[in-house]
């Protein structure tokens, strides 16, 4: 503009002179009357025009007079259009006025396209005076969302906003600031300062405030590790297993690797084979060395024996070998990962276990063994005996002794000696018959009571020993009441038929030992019928198992009903003896399984209750120990394998960070200090924690300080990494604030916001809170909340720097701050190469962020802005019209456009799209016969102009809010269509408008048209409304909620034609589509000066319009990145303007286009 | 003296105005303690007198009346009203009915819808989208005089938020706004009755990290200011000025008891704290924002408050109301059926019943032998006269209170055929300004004082 004005004060001069013909020509007519005959059409306009448009009122608001007052076309490019337009079309003078001749029309209107054609030359790409931005409230929370990953409720909402320029919220001149906004935007910064994680890693955001906020952050993100980087058969009370194919995953990588060469890529390094897998290297590259270990004992030889095993690659085809050491892998994962569950008869029924969700635990409890084990089996099972009922099983009893040997490397024969196996029988009714869920814990009352040593319940917890050698006392005989009479208990001889008894070979061993008369010995698992005696239902069990000749045999023995293992409810014990050499290579290999093969990567970071608790604590469910220390401690952290063997370090270090924060967010040290010191009865003397020092420590009992030195060490370490986080807190803030901010922070900036945390220290009190002071400072500043490109020296326009352009860029397209590429090609000074901005432009339309483009331009231009709060649908008319609906119907809108923009559709989709956007209560509402799978979010519906939908034009949210609360308006959509779309805006009525005829006041029984007829008659209302009615009549089968109908609600029929002026029939919405298919070129000139008002937040000027045109001309399949490129690549969008701004435009000029760019016809009847 | 205001940089109450109009030199320590114009003495020896203080509040409804019925006869309890007005009949006592007063102005506006959001600064309103421009207001020119008396100068108060969208061209914001700070600059309007809850109650203690973080951006905002263009500059001026506003502010809260003199009969609110939504039904709102109103006075946190019941153009739908369906402006101010005007009829009715209870409540507070309402000046007023024509002819204006004795009231004051000159609604301003210790020489279009509302 600076150019401009110059030639304004050029003109000046030469008005002075009156020498320059050019000049003299140009105001002629105002300056020395009409005599000189100019192809000027001044002249003109003095002549026909200005009898109407002068004055105070000048008609439509145009005035005229002022206009051939000005120096220049550019001044008022817009109105000298408009006034060649109307010449062009003999639109104006209106009939019954002086008419110009016909050359006189000619000449004056291409004069007025000559000037205005040299002036847009002139001065095309001008950068014009953008003033400085404040964010408006969507970019507020954009922005907020990009900075901190949260979306807080910062107050800052849309009733801080207003429109201006173009229509849009983002320009500057209507953005005020005054202490209520200020003071809003210092809650907003606390708040979101509020939401600030600072623990021993770096500062970041968590969705909710304060200490709860932390604790909670805390959890989430070490759950979140968890989840990505481990695995679990089991998690807990009615936990699902996850990540168990990292197993099979990385036993299949391992195999790779192995037969690479075979598989013809010799040169494949673990590291290639991994990332292939989608597994990590870390893990890998262990299960590649346990795989390959030689010293394994059992059962991790049985894993890794069994990848050994797998075949190699041989055949024509290798892959089909690959093929199935896939499965192989697969196989040896669900091998492995079973196990336990396997061994201990139980886990979760989803990992084959009998429902025992307990978590699986190898220790000294879950691992111990006995030489002789007491096993009681109740035959009644869950709920019934055999034979009737729901019962287990039905049919005659059978028994299995299930028996698997656990030490493969034991020298002699796997025999297990049973030893006075006997059978009680009983009616059903009796004690113990009852169906009890544990039967091992019920011992038959009123029975025979049974040896002195099978009153020793026999069911082993084997987890931790909960419930471990727990007695069931023996009820005294007789002690039933009313139970039906019991049978005597018989050794089991006598309850097998003479065959079986045959097959047991009752006091015999195979290998050799000596044993009693009633007792036998079988190697390995046996199974027998027992004979019922008439009368008895239920029966159960009894025998002592023990270990044969071979002191090194360990067994794992379960009693069960069923031959496939641990189902219903087992008997299971580990059998061996404690002391032998075998068990303890037993129990070696099952700890080196667990350490190096686990089923679980980790624990659970917050135990379910009935999880068992550490050592020292009693770890029975519901004990008051227990119980006290899942309240009070919470969290036990037990992911060794994890950390060692899988998280690669930077994530080893966000988890001792998460682990630091979690342990820190409350007293978790003095609690577990308090509650080892109730278990150890020490007098702390009132010490916290942090009141220990090494010497207390030192000095303790040995047993209490076996515990808490390292709870104490652990505390000063969590202490000294918090400590040790702060300065990184601080560079953190620094770089948010260049985030913030959107350019690289200078050394006096940086210097600044570390002197205001110094104070902030002092005056708040502590690290944490200076830092929410630095975060909130931030987002105070000016920086942020205000779009201030580096200024500009010089007095002619500059190209912006690199972060300004980064930042016009990302407000453009994304409402919000640039992201880390955008700051990256900033800072590498790439924005200045067209080339390298429009692959940015492409990334960042195709970015979901893109969306924002969709509410923020689209949603003000088109009238969708906000539409999910509308209030403007009269719901006790409409109740179907449900909040659902109305945020469906926003999302229908926002996705449309999304849509167009991210998939690079044609513009010319927003009006013709044959798809739309749909779920499931919005197609209800719609009446739309179409199977939409989406109840939430709409989806894409292709075909949607066979149900009326698809497009701009049939827009729920378009449709509805163009209509009144209780009935459509086809005069608010007509104008719509002509001042959105069309970009053809009828002047505001006259002032004195709606001085319709009295008679014509009570319309009432009239329709709707009848209405509209009336006040057409009125040629000061007919002038506008033969433009809008045709326009928006063929809407009608829209209701005013945007649905299809088939007739009025009072069943007249709808009235959907609309007539223009030249008689051109427009009939419904397939009649209106059909018309404006010819008028593309116009959507496309309205959308880019729109866009281009947007994308500048200033009002479209004549510097402007060269751009509009190469836009406009990009023809009917141009697409919408097409668009945005055109914009990005332009002068006015690379460059800003000099120091000196252009003057402020007269307000002249302004007044006369305002009056042309408005629109409406309020007064009148709608 | 000359002043004259609310042209382009209304409210520059600066030392240097005064002592160019005093003429005096004085010594300034003593300056201090004065009040900072030479017409402050009345009220400040009022306040020393231990009387009351006068409040102002107007308070805005859309779209005009319903001409036919908008008429008010007789005076006292005699008084006859319309049926538009006939809800006021409860405080007819208590008020004044005033007709014929206007805005040239908005008069000749060419924007009829737009180009009448003028009422509080008789200012033309300017057309062009490029320069949203008001002129200062009124209760804005007071505030800046007097506001300094009170933790909050002013309040600017509303039920519907601001409309984002274009009207004739024109930014809603004129619409949504008639308040002004500056010409160019609208106040905040706050529609959260929460927040203008803590406004009021917060006490502006425990605010020191707010200091600090003020004055930091207040120092990186001076840094930056020279670096940039004028255009800008302006921008960041605002800004500027909002963070001296609100530490002066939190100054002022901290020396709020070394005030002398009366002190305010409520020290607590008296009612609870609104939740932080936006209430979702019109009437429960207005009645929010009409106590919290009443909780400014009485407490004297402020003593100046604007008050929009709806945007100009409304939207509202009235079905709140028994027996109205439709939207406020495009359904039934132009409403052409008998069944609309009957409903647009009983919308006027609905506004008027606002100002009844509010200067109902007023009235049941005592304040030392006088009533809140006394002490206060009630403006209750329209844009628009004809509300389906968009008349400017002349606005709907009821006054209530005795403005501390200087209204007499229960009277029905006619402006109209007493010529264009002597029917300025600019002269009620300078009236009433007049009586808030604000003496201007000229108002918006006018210099006159407003003949027979005051005594």
């Amino acid at each position: 503009m600076r150019e401009f004005t110059r030639g304004v004060k050029r003109r000046q001069v030469a008005l002075l002179l009156c020498v320059s013909a050019l000049f003299a020509a140009f105001l002629g007519s105002n300056l020395r009357g009409a005599e000189e005959p100019q192809p000027n059409a001044s002249a003109l306009v003095n002549k026909y025009c200005v009898q109407c448009h002068a004055g105070a009122s000048p008609m439509g608001g145009v005035n005229l007079q002022q206009l051939t007052a000005q120096a220049s076309v550019g001044e008022s490019y817009a109105i000298w259009g408009k006034v060649a337009g109307v010449l062009e079309e003999r639109r104006m003078p209106p009939k019954g006025m002086p008419q110009p001749a016909d050359n006189e029309r000619e000449q004056a209107a291409k004069w007025i396209r000559t000037e205005l054609a040299t002036y847009f030359k002139k001065h095309d790409g001008d950068p014009g005076r953008v003033t400085v931005r404040r964010l408006t409230s969507g970019e507020y929370a954009y922005a907020i969302h990009d900075l901190t990953g949260i979306d807080p409720d910062t107050g800052i909402e849309a009733s801080s906003d207003s429109a201006g320029g173009e229509g849009f919220t983002n320009f500057g001149d209507v953005q005020f600031m005054q202490d209520a906004n200020l003071e809003r935007y210092l809650a907003a910064a606390k708040k979101i300062a509020n939401h600030a994680v600072i623990g021993s890693g770096p500062v970041e955001f968590y969705v909710d405030p304060g200490k709860t906020g932390f604790e909670m952050s805390a959890i989430t993100r070490i759950r979140g590790i968890y989840a990505k980087e481990g695995f679990r058969t089991v998690s807990g009370e009615g936990g699902i297993p996850f990540g168990l194919e990292k197993y099979g995953k990385a036993f299949y990588v391992a195999w790779r690797f192995k037969h690479r060469a075979a598989m013809g890529e010799p040169n494949a390094t673990l590291k290639e084979l991994a990332a292939r897998e989608g597994v990590g290297l870390k893990f890998s590259q262990h299960i590649w060395d346990v795989v390959n270990h030689s010293g394994l004992g059992f059962p991790s030889s049985e894993m890794a024996g069994r990848w050994r095993k797998l075949p190699a690659p041989s055949g024509a085809d290798p892959n089909i070998t690959a093929a199935a050491a896939r499965l192989g892998c697969e196989d040896i994962q669900k091998y492995l990962t079973t196990w336990p569950s396997w061994l201990f008869g139980r886990g979760d029924v989803a990992a084959g276990g009998a429902g025992d969700e307990s978590p699986l635990v190898f220790n000294d409890k879950s691992l111990k063994a006995e030489a002789v084990h007491h096993f009681l089996f109740n035959r009644a099972g869950r709920g019934g005996g055999f034979g009737r009922g729901a019962a287990v099983q039905t049919g005659p009893p059978k028994q299995f002794l299930n028996v698997a040997a656990l030490n493969p490397s034991a020298p002699g024969k796997s025999v297990i000696v049973w030893r006075s196996p006997s059978v009680g029988f009983r009616a059903a009714g009796a004690p113990g018959g009852r169906g009890g869920r544990n039967p091992g814990t019920q011992t038959a009352g009123g029975a025979a009571v049974p040896p002195a040593a099978a009153v020793q319940a026999n069911t082993v917890q084997p987890n931790n020993g909960a419930g471990a050698g727990q007695t069931a006392a023996a009820l005294p005989a007789g002690g039933g009441r009313g139970f039906q009479p019991v049978m005597p208990r018989v050794p089991l001889r006598a309850a097998v038929s003479e065959e079986t008894a045959k097959r047991l070979n009752f006091g015999h061993s195979p290998d050799g030992s000596q044993i009693g008369p009633d007792d036998f010995a079988t190697e390995g698992s046996v199974a027998f019928e027992l004979v019922v005696p008439d009368g008895s239902t239920l029966a159960d069990f009894m025998v002592d198992a023990a270990v044969g000749a071979d002191r090194d045999q360990v067994f794992r023995i379960t009693l069960s009903d069923r031959e496939e293992g641990p189902r219903g409810i087992p008997t299971r014990a580990i059998v061996g003896d404690p002391d032998s050499a075998g068990y303890r290579k037993f129990k070696a290999g099952v700890l080196e399984f667990a350490s190096i093969l686990p089923p679980n990567s980790n624990s659970e970071p917050t135990p379910a209750d009935k999880d068992p608790v550490p050592e020292p604590f009693d770890s029975t469910y519901n004990t008051p120990e227990h119980d006290a220390f899942v309240n009070d401690v919470k969290y036990i952290r037990d992911d060794r394998f994890v950390v060692e063997h899988i998280v690669d370090d930077a994530t080893r270090a966000r988890l001792n960070f998460a682990w630091n924060d979690l342990k820190s967010s409350f007293s978790y040290h003095d609690n577990y200090l308090r509650l080892l010191a109730l278990h150890y009865n020490l007098d702390l003397k009132g010490k916290h924690i942090a009141d220990l020092d090494k010497a207390t420590v030192d000095s303790l009992p040995a047993e209490p300080r076996r515990y808490i030195a390292p709870l104490h060490a652990e505390y000063v370490a969590v202490r000294t990494a918090e400590a040790a986080a702060r300065p990184r807190h601080v560079a953190d803030c620094l770089q948010f604030a260049a985030n913030a901010w959107r350019h690289a922070l200078s050394e006096k900036e940086k210097q600044g916001l570390r002197t205001f945390y110094d104070k902030a220290i002092t005056t708040e009190g502590d690290h944490e809170k200076a830092i929410r002071a630095l975060i909130t400072r931030i987002l105070v500043s000016p920086a942020f909340l205000y779009r201030v490109e580096q200024p500009v020296e010089t007095a002619a326009a500059r190209p912006l720097g690199n972060w300004d352009m980064a930042s016009r860029l990302s407000f453009f397209l994304w409402s919000s701050i640039p992201d880390s590429e955008l700051q990256r090609a900033a800072a590498a000074g790439e924005l200045s190469d067209p080339q390298r901005l429009r692959a940015q432009v492409k990334r960042m339309l195709a970015d979901p962020k893109a969306r924002r483009l969709s509410t923020e331009f689209f949603g003000q231009w088109l009238g969708f802005y906000h539409f999910d709060q509308f209030r403007g649908v009269d719901t006790a008319r409409f109740p179907e019209f449900t909040d659902e609906v109305k945020s469906s119907m926003y999302d229908e809108a926002v996705s449309f456009f999304e849509y167009v923009i991210r998939k690079d559709r044609p513009v010319r989709d927003v009006l013709f799209a044959d798809y739309g956007f749909l779920n499931q209560p919005l197609a209800k509402f719609y009446g739309v016969k179409k199977d939409v799978a989406s109840k939430g979010a709409v989806e894409l519906v292709e075909g949607a102009g066979q149900f009326h939908r698809g497009g701009l034009l049939r827009l729920g949210a378009i449709l509805t809010a163009t209509s009144a609360p209780l009935r459509t308006s086809p005069v608010k959509r007509g104008d719509w269509v002509l001042r959105r779309v069309l970009g053809t805006p009828v002047p505001p009525p006259p002032a004195n408008v709606g001085k319709i005829p009295e008679d014509e006041k009570g319309f009432g029984e009239l329709t709707l048209r009848q209405t509209l007829e009336a006040h057409k008659r009125n040629p000061s209302c007919a002038g506008c409304h033969v433009r809008i009615d045709p326009l928006g009549f063929p809407l009608e089968h829209y209701d005013s909620t945007g649905r299809w109908r088939q007739t009025y609600s009072d069943g007249k029929p709808i009235d959907d034609q609309g007539v223009l002026s030249d008689k051109t029939e427009i009939a419904g919405i397939d009649g209106l589509l059909g018309y404006l298919k010819g008028k593309e070129d116009q959507l496309r000139r309205t959308m880019a000066t729109k866009m281009v008002g947007y994308a500048l937040g200033r009002t479209v000027q004549a510097s402007d319009q060269l751009l509009i045109d190469r836009m406009a001309a990009t023809g009917n399949n141009a697409t919408f990145s097409q668009f945005v490129a055109e914009i990005v690549a332009s002068r006015q969008f690379r460059n800003h303007a000099g120091r000196d701004d252009a003057p402020a435009p007269s307000p002249v000029k302004t007044a006369a286009v305002a009056a042309v760019n408005s629109t409406k016809s309020q007064a009148g009847a709608r | 003296m000359k002043k004259s205001q609310n042209t382009s940089t209304a409210g520059s109450s600066s030392r240097r105005h005064f002592l160019r109009g005093a003429g005096v030199a004085l010594a300034l320590p003593w300056l201090e303690s004065l009040p900072l114009f030479a017409q402050d003495a009345a009220p400040a020896a009022a306040a020393a007198a231990n009387k009351p203080p006068l409040r102002f509040a107007c308070i805005y409804f859309s779209n005009g009346v319903d001409t036919q019925n908008w008429w008010a006869k007789g005076s006292g309890a005699a008084m006859e009203l319309g049926p538009a007005a006939a809800p006021l009949a409860p405080i007819r006592e208590d008020m004044v009915f005033i007709k014929g007063l206007y805005h040239q102005t908005a008069l000749v506006s060419t924007s009829p819808h737009l180009g009448r959001m003028n009422m509080l600064s008789g200012v033309k309103v300017s057309l062009d989208p490029n320069d949203i421009r008001v002129g200062a207001t009124m209760d804005q020119v007071m505030a800046q005089h007097r506001g300094h008396e009170t933790v909050v100068p002013s309040l600017a108060l509303g039920i519907e938020p601001n409309e984002l969208r274009l009207e004739d061209g024109l930014s809603m914001l004129y619409g949504s706004a008639i308040s002004w700070m500056s010409a160019t600059k609208p106040a905040s309007k706050e529609i959260y009755p929460a927040r203008t809850f803590d406004q009021l109650v917060g006490d502006g203690k425990g605010r020191k990290l707010d200091r600090s973080v003020l004055d930091a951006v207040l120092q990186e905002t001076r840094d930056l200011q020279p670096k940039i263009s004028n255009g800008d500059r302006r921008k960041l001026d605002e800004y500027l000025e909002s963070v001296r506003d609100i530490e002066k502010r939190i100054d002022r809260a901290g020396k709020q008891e070394l005030l002398e003199g009366w002190r305010p009969t409520l020290q607590q609110p008296n009612m609870p704290r609104p939740s932080d939504e936006l209430p979702q039904n019109p009437p429960e709102h207005m009645k929010l924002m009409l106590d919290l109103i009443v909780l400014a006075f009485q407490m004297d946190k402020t003593r100046i408050v604007t008050c929009m019941l709806n945007n100009d153009l409304s939207q509202m739908n009235f079905k709140f109301v028994d027996g109205v369906r439709g939207a406020l402006h495009l359904d039934l101010t132009h409403g052409k059926t008998a069944a609309t005007k009957a409903m647009y009829l009983k919308t006027n009715q609905f506004h008027m019943q606002q100002l009844t209870y509010i200067v109902q409540r007023m009235k049941q507070i005592d304040e030392g032998g006088q009533s809140l309402l006394d002490n206060s000046m009630l403006m209750f007023a329209s844009s628009l006269y004809d509300g389906d024509l968009h008349g400017a002819d002349q606005m709907p204006i009821i006054m209530a209170g005795k403005a501390g004795g200087a209204m007499q009231t229960g009277r029905v004051l006619d402006y109209l055929d007493k010529g264009n000159d002597n029917r300025r609604a600019c002269s009620l301003y300078l009236s009433m300004m007049d009586r808030m210790g604000v003496k201007l020489d000229r108002f918006g279009d006018t210099d006159k004082r407003l003949p027979g509302l005051f005594t």
